[in-house]
């Protein structure tokens, strides 16, 4: 279980999480929502000990993280596979996801030569193809169009099914389709 | 074929305005012609002194600078990573930088050999360079990309080969490629100076002592090729390495 106690963060003068808490069972999907600048991003980089929060605690549970952030953050001078294994991603694995996210002929090419859709998959691909409990998704489906979100979603959910998620994204429609547990976080 | 005939009209048009200005002048003293210096380097080239001259020049040379590289690049990382020591040794990258290659020569003249001061002066232009720009390249990777490696907890060895020396090898081996060029022209000076037995500098200073100005111009287009040929040869490493890399 994932527990949040308390959290407290600021940037300088500026309070960005004020004394959030927050419980997530183990498998459980929850869509974080909230207006922009509320503080969704600096929570999940708290969560992967990106920021060192002023006050509070944050508790993984011994859950493993794996995460799309926000940009794809793909090495431009590693293919999409040798991407994936820096992060210690499983070759088979990640052939079997870049399949099913219909980017299976990507394996071997550079960020430099994919569309923005393809770019923001093989970046789902390589969060998907570690070993993780905790998936955490920062607005996955930025530039991935609408022919392609069904088929990323749900092979996110095929690759997820017994792990807890926490997505953010600004489209209702997409939190729905991923079937995630609405949580509001505004300070 | 057109980029070779080109380059050659681009030669003889200034072989000839070297030509014309000997000519005019019409004082091989101050000024011999290119057949003149043409003939001086085909003398020099029946020597054994010449060829060990130009080996032991390039040895020394390149020792001076493969040390500062490995120095200046070790300086930089520990220079990023570490602000106490970037804060200390900061002032003395300033001064190396700030001071003329001349005055270290005369500075070191009596703590090296003269066969050391080439590599030591060499050492010297190349460690500044080499430093900034590891440190500088390194302070310049994006966050974000360092950030995957702490959040999939990539051993620190695993973060800087595989992220970040990729991020700074085209402008560490770019900024490789202009302090070779330093290192040449400083070392060839030291040699001037500090005159070690068979060396380029050495010869052109003998040479310089006997007036015999052909001589002199021959030597200093040596020098001058053997630059280029050296800038040739790293090119060449630096290209493979970057299509090794990609």
């Amino acid at each position: 279980m994932l527990k949040i106690k308390n959290l407290s963060f600021s940037f300088g003068e500026k309070l960005v999480i004020n004394n959030f808490s927050l419980s997530i069972e183990n498998g459980e999907k929850i869509w974080l929502s909230g207006p922009s600048g509320c503080g969704k991003t600096t929570l999940i980089k708290l969560i992967l000990g990106l920021l060192k929060a002023n006050s509070g605690e944050i508790d993984l549970g011994g859950m493993t993280p794996s995460v799309v952030f926000q940009e794809n953050r793909l090495l431009p001078f590693y293919t999409v596979m040798q991407n994936i294994e820096l992060v210690g991603g499983d070759k088979q694995k990640a052939k079997e996801i870049l399949l099913a996210l219909g980017i299976g002929e990507t394996e071997n090419s550079y960020p430099s030569s994919l569309s923005g859709g393809m770019k923001r998959r093989a970046a789902i691909a390589r969060a998907l193809s570690v070993d993780f409990d905790l998936l955490i998704l920062d607005e996955p489906f930025n530039g991935i169009d609408e022919k392609n979100l069904e088929l990323t979603i749900n092979c996110i959910k095929e690759f997820t099914q017994d792990k807890t998620v926490i997505l953010i994204t600004h489209n209702p429609e997409e939190a729905r389709l991923f079937g995630a547990k609405k949580v509001e976080i505004n300070n | 074929m057109k980029k070779i005939l080109k380059g050659t009209a681009i030669l003889t048009l200034w072989l000839l305005i070297w030509h014309v200005t000997a000519v005019i002048i019409n004082d091989n003293f101050l000024i011999p012609t290119p057949l003149e210096t043409l003939k001086a380097l085909f003398v020099l080239c029946q020597t054994e002194q010449f060829y060990l001259a130009v080996f032991k020049s390039i040895f020394r040379i390149v020792i001076g600078f493969i040390l500062g590289v490995t120095v200046g690049f070790l300086g930089g990382i520990a220079a990023n990573k570490f602000s106490l020591f970037n804060d200390i040794t900061k002032p003395a990258m300033q001064v190396i930088r700030a001071v003329p290659v001349a005055s270290f020569i005369i500075l070191a003249f009596y703590s090296f050999e003269s066969n050391e001061m080439p590599i030591f002066i060499a050492f010297l232009m190349v460690l500044p360079m080499i430093w900034s720009t590891t440190q500088t390249a390194l302070a310049g990777i994006d966050d974000k990309f360092l950030e995957l490696g702490k959040v999939y907890k990539l051993s620190f060895w695993k973060i800087f080969f595989k992220i970040k020396l990729p991020f700074i090898m085209p402008t560490l081996l770019t900024s490789c490629l202009t302090a070779l060029g330093f290192a040449w022209k400083s070392g060839i000076a030291a040699e001037v100076i500090c005159r070690p037995q068979l060396a380029l500098g050495t010869l052109l200073n003998d040479n310089k002592n006997y007036f015999d100005m052909p001589a002199v111009f021959a030597i200093t287009v040596v020098v001058a090729l053997l630059s280029i040929v050296l800038e040739i040869v790293l090119k060449q490493v630096v290209r493979r390495v970057l299509n090794a890399k990609n």
